[in-house]
Order: C-alpha cells, then sequence, then structure tokens
C-alpha cells in the first residue's frame, strides 16, 4: 500500500459530508454513469445516493467501498487531501451547445491533466513557477499589421516587450 | 514578450518547451476529435492551461500554441475553443491571430531571411518558401501568407502555389533531407505528456508516492503508454538513475 497518511476512518470523519459528496458526484460523472446505475451497483436507493452526494447524509465505509470499487478508483484516490477541487467545464460552458461532444471531451480533458499536475505538485511539495506577462488590455485602434514598422498599435505591439 | 524571454529576432525553435518551463504556462498535448486546433482557460487555482490537438502536425501546434499565447496577454479570463477553419471576427481572435503571427514570424525577420534565402531571384520559388517554413517553425502556407502580408509577395501567392500543384510534403522532404520528416511530428504528438507533467509523474512514482496505477489513471494514459514514459527510469533505489543532489 503505497498510501500513507490518516486512516480512512479517520479522514471520513473529517472531512465534510459536502465535500466527500462532491468528489463522488464527480467521480460517478467522470466514470460516467447516472446516479441509478451507481445506486444499483452500490446496493443503495437513488434518494440516498443523491443526498449522499448532495452532503445531506454521510456516506458509510462499506458504501464507499462499493462506489469506488464500481468508479475503479481506490479509496485513497478518492480521499485525497491534495485532490484540486477546480473546474474548467463551467468557464467553457457559454462557448459550446449542450451537444457538442467534442469540445466538452476536450474541455475535461485538458481539465483532468491540469488538475492531476496540479496534484501532483501537492503531493511532491512544489510550487508551480508562474511567470506571466502583464495582462495587456485593448487600447484603441485597428489590428492591422504595418509591414514596414515592427508595432502596430495591438497585437504585434506586446510581442516586442 | 521577445524582449522578456530574451528572444530578439530568433525564430522559436519549441514554442511548447517555452510556454512551460519559462513562462509556467501548462501545456498539454493529446490527440482531440471534432476540428478543434487548441482550448485555452485560465483558472486561479490552476493557472493558464492550454490543450494542443496532437493530430495536427507540429508547426500548426506551434502556430495554435502562438495565437493561444496571443490569449494569454490580452483576454486572460476568457476561455478558448480554438476550431479548425473558423475565422472569427472578434477583436479578441483578431488580436490573437495577429500577435501569433508576429510572434513566431516578426516582421524584421522575415524581411531579413527573405533576402537572404531568395538572393535576388524574381521569383518565389518552392523551394524558397519550404526552407522560409523550416526556418521559422511554421506551415508553408502560414509564410506565404506572411509574406504576403508583409508585401514580400504578391496578394494571391498562396491560392497561385495551391493550384499550380501546391507544395507537397515529398518536396519539403527532397529539400529539407534529414532535418524534416514526418518522424518528428509524430514523436512529439506521440509523446504521453509534456515535458513538466513527465518530471512530476517521475518524481512521483520514483518517491512511491503513487502506483503506476493511480498515475495511469490521473495522466489518462493506459499502463503500456506509461511504462514507455518511464523507459530508461530506474525504479527501486538503482544507484545508477543519478547523481546525488549536493546539500
Amino acid at each position: 500500500m503505497l498510501f500513507s497518511g490518516p486512516t480512512m476512518t479517520s479522514l471520513l470523519d473529517t472531512m465534510p459530508p459536502t465535500e466527500v459528496g462532491e468528489r463522488l458526484r464527480e467521480a460517478r460523472e467522470n466514470a460516467k454513469f447516472t446516479q441509478a446505475e451507481a445506486a444499483e451497483a452500490a446496493d443503495l436507493s437513488r434518494t440516498t445516493l443523491i443526498s449522499i452526494e448532495q452532503g445531506q447524509r454521510k456516506v458509510r465505509i462499506d458504501e464507499l467501498r462499493r462506489l469506488t470499487n464500481f468508479y475503479k478508483l481506490s479509496i485513497n484516490e478518492l480521499m485525497r487531501q491534495e485532490a484540486v477541487q477546480a473546474n474548467l467545464t463551467p468557464k467553457f460552458r457559454k462557448l459550446f451547445q449542450q451537444e457538442d461532444d467534442a469540445v466538452e471531451t476536450a474541455v475535461k480533458k485538458l481539465e483532468g491533466l491540469a488538475k492531476a499536475e496540479t496534484e501532483l505538485e501537492r503531493l511532491l511539495g512544489v510550487q508551480h513557477f508562474r511567470n506571466y506577462p502583464p495582462e495587456r488590455l485593448f487600447s484603441r485602434g485597428t489590428c492591422e499589421p504595418k509591414p514596414n514598422r515592427t508595432l502596430s498599435i495591438c497585437g504585434s505591439d506586446s510581442v516586442w516587450d | 514578450m521577445r524582449q522578456r524571454l530574451g528572444l530578439g529576432l530568433s525564430p522559436i525553435s519549441d514554442i511548447v518547451t517555452l510556454l512551460e518551463l519559462e513562462l509556467g504556462v501548462r501545456v498539454y498535448i493529446r490527440r482531440i476529435d471534432g476540428g478543434i486546433s487548441g482550448l485555452f482557460a485560465y483558472d486561479e487555482a490552476l493557472g493558464a492551461c492550454i490543450l494542443l490537438n496532437g493530430n495536427h502536425p507540429r508547426d500548426r501546434r506551434a502556430q495554435t500554441a502562438a495565437h493561444e499565447l496571443g490569449h494569454l496577454v490580452s483576454t486572460r479570463r476568457e476561455p478558448e475553443v480554438l476550431e479548425e477553419g473558423v475565422t472569427e471576427n472578434s477583436r479578441e481572435e483578431r488580436y490573437a491571430n495577429t500577435f501569433g503571427r508576429a510572434f513566431m514570424t516578426p516582421a524584421r525577420a522575415v524581411m531579413q531571411k527573405f533576402k537572404e534565402i531568395t538572393v535576388g531571384s524574381e521569383k518565389l520559388t518552392r523551394r524558397h518558401v519550404i526552407v522560409l517554413a523550416h526556418f521559422f517553425g511554421v506551415s508553408r502556407e502560414a509564410i506565404v501568407r506572411r509574406l504576403e502580408e508583409l508585401k514580400l509577395a504578391k496578394s494571391g501567392t498562396w491560392d497561385w502555389f495551391q493550384a499550380n500543384g501546391s507544395i507537397s510534403d515529398q518536396q519539403a522532404a527532397q529539400v529539407l533531407g534529414d532535418l524534416s520528416g514526418p518522424d518528428l511530428h509524430k514523436v512529439d504528438a506521440d509523446r504521453p505528456t509534456t515535458l513538466r507533467l513527465g518530471l512530476l509523474a517521475g518524481e512521483a512514482w520514483r518517491r512511491g508516492i503513487l502506483s503506476e496505477g493511480q498515475l495511469a489513471r490521473m495522466l489518462h494514459l493506459d499502463r503500456v503508454e506509461l511504462r514507455r514514459m518511464f523507459d530508461g527510469l530506474e525504479i527501486e533505489g538503482s544507484e545508477a538513475d543519478g547523481a546525488l543532489m549536493p546539500d
């Protein structure tokens, strides 16, 4: 067993039920199961699963085990303290139609990888070094490039900074 | 940006690594379906994140990356999906496109190289285009359109090439020989992860913090790909894997 840290039951006691529920919901969605399917697999009623996911009812350790088995996760992975809760999907929502599977799949990939990298940083105790340029908001004028000058009003301007 | 990074007028040989290791942007390359060139998003916790399409050739991915860099500069808080063949006319899109072109193919550098490479010839030949595109790390179409934009080539030059047999990969291979090759593109696209993610994953594995299975799941790879990534890395405390860090 590679994971070393607080025991599962103590984590289950200290992590707020809403957070446990949120992680379970995310895990279910990532595994692409409906609440009905997951409830059946874990031998729960759908309403019970719903209240677990919403944090209204604390999940029991045996239920947790059955759910994570079904989602093909270890309990460790689900409960990891370093797991990142950021979400990119909502940010993209207004950019794609509900039926646009391809975009949603791509966004989920990006989200998954970015979270994985962030989680690895936390596990390794490493800081993410950011060296972004200052934000350049738009100035007046057009974005036509001017061939005989290296600067134009926007766009190529910031290239030279 | 170029000044900040100490690039002057030089071509960008590896924009992905530049983004990852100089700017600290999270960049990933994966094969994506659905006509998407790339994604850009910014999140307080995660930082700036870019996804490039591994199905596209390397020079096209570089152009997408440069475009997304333009977004990082100007409209950081807004996410973007860059789709193939869709020309957006919003100000933000035009900015990012202009930025991308100027970043990969700065006007002064293009003018200089154009003069050197065409050596006074009256015609712009396929060979000229191939060499220029290779030098700047952009596609042949991109460099010709940039030449048109900078009035170094007549407007409609790319269309002319397309109508007259285009400029094929085989011709490029003939001109560039060992310097080019579909192999290069394939290697990049098939690399399981970008550099930083690979380094972090390798270290987590080496320290025994995560198992192979856990890492494979986290990185959306299968075990074979993961093992290929770790090929050559010794595990379980081999003496020869690396030298000790100074205290």
